[in-house]
C-alpha cells in the first residue's frame, strides 16, 4: 500500500473515532433528567481530606492531529514543493504524570510529509517537544529537560522572548524548538516571582538560508567555514526575569546572556597586489546581551500591553565595524472582546525594530559596491566586513516598523469562526541605492504583507475543518521600473509558500 | 365626607402597613437564606451539559476551587473538557470596591495573562449562567417582598421576590422558592433587566448535599426561557472546608 493511502486511512479512522465519543455525551446526563421530577435529595457530602486527594497519582494523555492539503497560488509556484506546501499529517502525542509536587511531561511530534520521492524514510519524522521533569515545593518551581519558555506580554511577537531557538525555515511565523534547560522559579509572595534559566549548551536556530553555502557561491576562491559552537560548558546561555503581579498591572524585567541568532564573519585577507582579496571566511556566533521589560494591564475591558527588548553584542563598545550594532525592538498593542456574548475578538499591535548606527552609506563610500584600488589592508578589511555583516543577519534597514491585526468572529455557537490575521511591515531609514547589473540605481521599498484568512468550522467540540489561505508578499522599485515583488525581504522570501489550504484538526485529552 | 376621608386614610395606612409587613417578612426570610452556613473553602469537579433548542448537547468540565478571603471569595478554575481548552486555568482574586483581579493561563501560549473582568451579564463558558450568578452576593444588595407560600416539588416553600439595588445587575427581579425547613433556595426565577423585564431564566436545584453543615446544590438545571436553551450542572467530588491552601489561588499555581 502506498504511504499516501495509509495516511488517508488513518484520517478516516480518526473521524470515526470522534463520532463514537459523541455518543457518550447523550448518555451523560440522563440521570439528572430523570431526577428532575422527583423531590430533591439531601445527601451527606464527602468529608475526605482534600490534601489526600491532591497527593494521588494522576495521568493525562493528550493528542492533536492535523491533516492538511495545500496548493500554491502564486504564478509559477502552484505546486506542492517544499515541506510547507506538501500534503501532510502532523500528530502530537503527550503524556503527563503528576503526584504531589512532582510532574513528568513528555510530548512528541511525528510528522508525515509527502514529497515527490515518496520514500518512507523521507516522509516520516519523529521529534521531541516538551520533555521535562517538574518539582514544585512550596514557593518554588524547578524544571529540568526540554522546555519552552514564553517570556513577554505581547501577542506572538515578543522582543524579550529569546531563550528557545526557532525554526524560520518554513514561514516568517517561526516555530519554537524546545531547549534543554534547568529553570527555577521562586515566588516569595503572590505579587512577585523570580525566574532563572540555565541552558548548558546553546541550540541554534534553523534558518531558511544556508549562510555558508551562500558565501561559498559569492567567494568561490575562498575558504568558507562555519565555526561550530563548542560542545561544552562555555556554550551556555543564561537568563533571569523578575515579574510583578499587581492589582492594576503586571510587569517584568529580564536579561539574557545569549548567542547572536545570526553569524558574524571573521575574514582573513590575501594580498593580490592592487587590492586585498578574501582568503577565508569563518562564520561564528557572537555573544549578545539581551535586556527586556514589559507590562500588561486592562483599562475598561480593554487589554493593553507593551514590550521592549534591547540587544547589544559583546564588545560593541570597542567601536569596531566587525561587530553588529545594537538594536531596540518593541511591540505595543491592545485587544478586546466584543459582541453580545463577547464572542468576537480584535487584537492590534504596533511593532518595530530600530538598529543604532545602521550602515546606510555603503554605496556612497564604495561606488557601485566596489572598493577602490591601491588602498591599505585596513580599508579592504572594513569594506568586506561592511558588505557581509548586515547581510548575514538579513538586516536591510535601520527602522522596520509595522502593524499586526487579528480579527476573530464566532457565529452559531462557534460552529463557524472566520478570522483574519495580518502583518504589514514598512521599512524606513535604509540605503535608497542598490547595485543593479553593475550600476548604482535608486531603490524604494514598499513594505511586506503577511496575510492569513481562515474559516473554521467546528461541528463538534475539538474537531475543526479549516479552509484558508496564507499570503507572503513584498514590493520594491528598482530604478524607474514599475513596482515588482521583492524576494529578498524577510516576508517576501516566502512568496512561493503563498497557498490555499484545507485542514482537518482534532484534539483530545483523557485524565486517567 | 369627613368619615369617607378617614376611611380612605385608614385603608391607605392598612395597605402601606401591609406592604411594609410583606417587605419585612420577605427580608426576614431572605436574611435567613443568607445566614445559612457557607463554606470557607470548597473544591468540586463540575460538569455542564449545554442543550440548545434543537437538542444538541455540548459538555464542559472543569475543576473549581474557591476560598473565602478577606476581600471576598477567590476562585481557581482548571478546564478539563473540551480538549480545545483542556489545561486552561482561570484565577480570580476578589477585590473590595474594585473589579476583581483576573488572570488566565493558556497552555498553547504558555503564559499568564492579566485579563479584563468579565461582564456581569456575560455567559459563563457558553452556559445559561451569567458571571453574576457565579459571584457571591450580600443580603444588603437587594430589597425584598414576601409573595406567599407554595409547594414546590414536594417541599413547602416561601416565595420571596428580591430586587437588585445595583442598576448594572443583569436582572430586574428574582423570585426565590425557599424551603421552609432549611431555608435553602431551591428555585430562582430571574427576570431580564432590559427586554420588557420578561422571565429570562429559571435556576432549579435538583440535589443538595450537606457537608459538615454546609448545604450545596450539586445538581442543577438552568433553563433560559427566551432562548429555549438549557444547562445541566453537576458537581462531583465535592470537598468542603478541607483547608485548601492559599497557594492554590496564585500565579504560581496557574503555571504548574
Amino acid at each position: 500500500m502506498k504511504p499516501v493511502k495509509i495516511i488517508y486511512a488513518i484520517v478516516c479512522l480518526l473521524i470515526m473515532g470522534i463520532y463514537t465519543f459523541a455518543d457518550e455525551y447523550d448518555e451523560m446526563f440522563e440521570a439528572i433528567s430523570e431526577d428532575s421530577e422527583s423531590a430533591p435529595e439531601q445527601e451527606q457530602g464527602d468529608v475526605g481530606d482534600w490534601h489526600d486527594m491532591r497527593q494521588s497519582l494522576s495521568l493525562t494523555l493528550t493528542g492533536e492531529h492535523i491533516s492538511s492539503l495545500r496548493t500554491g497560488i502564486m504564478e509559477d509556484y502552484t505546486d506542492f514543493q517544499g515541506p510547507f506546501k506538501s500534503p501532510q499529517f502532523i500528530n502530537t502525542l503527550g503524556i503527563r504524570v503528576r503526584q504531589t509536587g512532582l510532574e513528568i511531561v513528555s510530548n512528541w511530534e511525528y510528522k508525515m510529509i509527502m514529497n515527490d520521492a515518496g520514500e518512507w524514510g523521507d516522509i516520516f519524522s519523529l521529534s521531541p517537544l516538551e520533555n521535562y521533569l517538574r518539582w514544585s515545593p512550596e514557593h518554588f518551581t524547578v524544571r529540568v529537560g526540554f522546555q519552552y519558555f514564553n517570556w513577554g506580554t505581547a501577542d506572538r511577537i515578543n522582543p524579550t522572548d529569546n531563550l528557545n531557538p526557532s525554526d524560520y525555515s518554513l514561514s516568517p511565523r517561526a516555530e519554537k524548538i524546545p531547549v534543554f534547560a534547568l529553570s527555577l522559579e521562586y515566588f516569595p509572595s503572590a505579587a512577585v516571582s523570580f525566574s532563572v534559566v540555565y541552558i548548558p549548551f546553546n541550540q541554534q536556530d534553523i534558518m531558511p538560508v544556508d549562510s555558508e553555502a551562500l558565501l561559498q557561491t559569492q567567494f568561490p576562491a575562498s575558504t568558507v567555514e562555519t565555526e561550530q559552537t563548542a560542545y561544552d560548558l562555555t556554550s551556555f546561555v543564561a537568563g533571569a526575569k523578575c515579574s510583578f503581579y499587581l492589582q492594576f498591572m503586571d510587569f517584568s524585567f529580564s536579561y539574557i546572556y545569549n548567542f547572536d541568532s545570526f553569524y558574524t564573519p571573521d575574514i582573513g585577507l590575501v594580498d593580490l597586489g592592487a587590492l586585498y582579496g578574501v582568503a577565508a571566511i569563518s562564520l561564528n556566533k557572537t555573544r549578545v546581551h539581551q535586556f527586556g521589560c514589559d507590562f500588561r494591564t486592562t483599562i475598561e475591558g480593554v487589554g493593553v500591553w507593551a514590550e521592549v527588548g534591547f540587544e547589544v553584542q559583546d564588545g560593541y563598545c570597542a567601536g569596531t565595524y566587525s561587530i553588529r550594532p545594537p538594536a531596540l525592538s518593541w511591540a505595543a498593542g491592545f485587544d478586546l472582546s466584543y459582541g453580545a456574548e463577547d464572542e468576537h475578538y480584535l487584537n492590534v499591535q504596533y511593532i518595530g525594530r530600530f538598529t543604532f548606527d545602521y550602515d546606510d552609506s555603503y554605496l556612497q563610500d564604495y561606488a557601485d559596491g566596489q572598493p577602490a584600488l591601491g588602498q591599505t589592508e585596513k580599508y579592504y578589511r572594513e569594506f568586506y566586513y561592511r558588505s557581509l555583516l548586515n547581510r548575514l543577519a538579513s538586516l536591510q534597514e535601520a527602522l522596520l516598523q509595522g502593524v499586526t491585526l487579528n480579527l476573530e468572529w464566532s457565529f452559531a455557537d462557534s460552529l463557524l469562526s472566520p478570522s483574519i490575521s495580518a502583518v504589514y511591515l514598512f521599512p524606513l531609514l535604509y540605503e535608497d541605492k542598490i547595485v543593479d547589473q553593475g550600476t548604482t540605481v535608486d531603490y524604494k521599498r514598499l513594505g511586506s504583507l503577511m496575510l492569513g484568512a481562515e474559516l473554521d468550522i467546528m461541528p463538534i467540540d475539538s474537531f475543526h475543518i479549516k479552509v484558508g489561505c496564507d499570503i507572503f508578499v513584498s514590493w520594491h522599485q528598482v530604478g524607474d521600473e514599475p513596482f515588482t515583488l521583492n524576494r529578498t525581504s524577510q516576508i517576501g522570501s516566502f512568496l512561493e509558500n503563498s497557498s490555499l489550504y484545507f485542514k482537518i484538526q482534532y484534539k483530545w485529552g483523557v485524565d486517567l | 365626607m369627613k368619615k369617607k376621608l378617614i376611611a380612605v386614610s385608614i385603608f391607605c395606612l392598612i395597605v402601606i402597613a401591609a406592604g411594609f409587613s410583606q417587605a419585612n417578612r420577605g427580608a426576614g426570610i431572605a436574611k435567613k437564606t443568607f445566614e445559612l452556613l457557607e463554606s470557607n473553602d470548597d473544591y468540586s469537579l463540575i460538569t455542564m451539559v449545554l442543550i440548545d433548542k434543537r437538542g444538541n448537547k455540548k459538555t464542559r468540565k472543569f475543576k473549581m476551587y474557591s476560598k473565602q478571603g478577606s476581600r471576598g471569595r477567590d476562585s481557581f478554575i482548571e478546564f478539563v473538557e473540551p480538549a480545545d481548552v483542556k489545561g486552561t486555568k482561570f484565577l480570580t482574586i476578589a477585590r473590595k470596591n474594585a473589579d476583581d483581579e483576573q488572570r488566565l493561563y493558556l497552555p498553547a501560549l504558555g503564559k499568564v495573562r492579566k485579563i479584563a473582568s468579565s461582564k456581569k451579564d456575560g455567559e459563563f463558558m457558553g452556559s445559561d449562567l451569567f458571571y453574576y450568578d457565579m459571584e457571591d452576593r450580600d443580603y444588603e444588595e437587594f430589597t425584598y417582598n414576601y409573595v406567599g407560600e407554595e409547594v414546590f416539588r414536594g417541599m413547602n416553600c416561601y416565595v420571596v421576590e428580591s430586587f437588585p439595588k445595583d442598576s448594572s445587575a443583569p436582572y430586574s427581579k428574582m423570585v426565590m422558592w425557599v424551603n421552609k425547613d432549611n431555608y435553602f433556595v431551591y428555585k430562582r426565577d430571574c427576570y431580564d433587566s432590559r427586554q420588557q423585564r420578561r422571565l429570562l431564566k429559571s435556576i432549579i436545584v435538583l440535589e443538595v448535599k450537606n457537608t459538615r453543615g454546609v448545604l450545596t446544590g450539586t445538581k442543577m438545571v438552568i433553563e433560559n426561557h427566551l432562548e429555549d436553551h438549557k444547562t445541566l450542572l453537576e458537581r462531583d467530588n465535592l470537598y468542603v472546608n478541607t483547608g485548601i491552601d492559599d497557594s492554590v489561588f496564585s500565579v504560581q499555581n496557574l503555571t504548574k
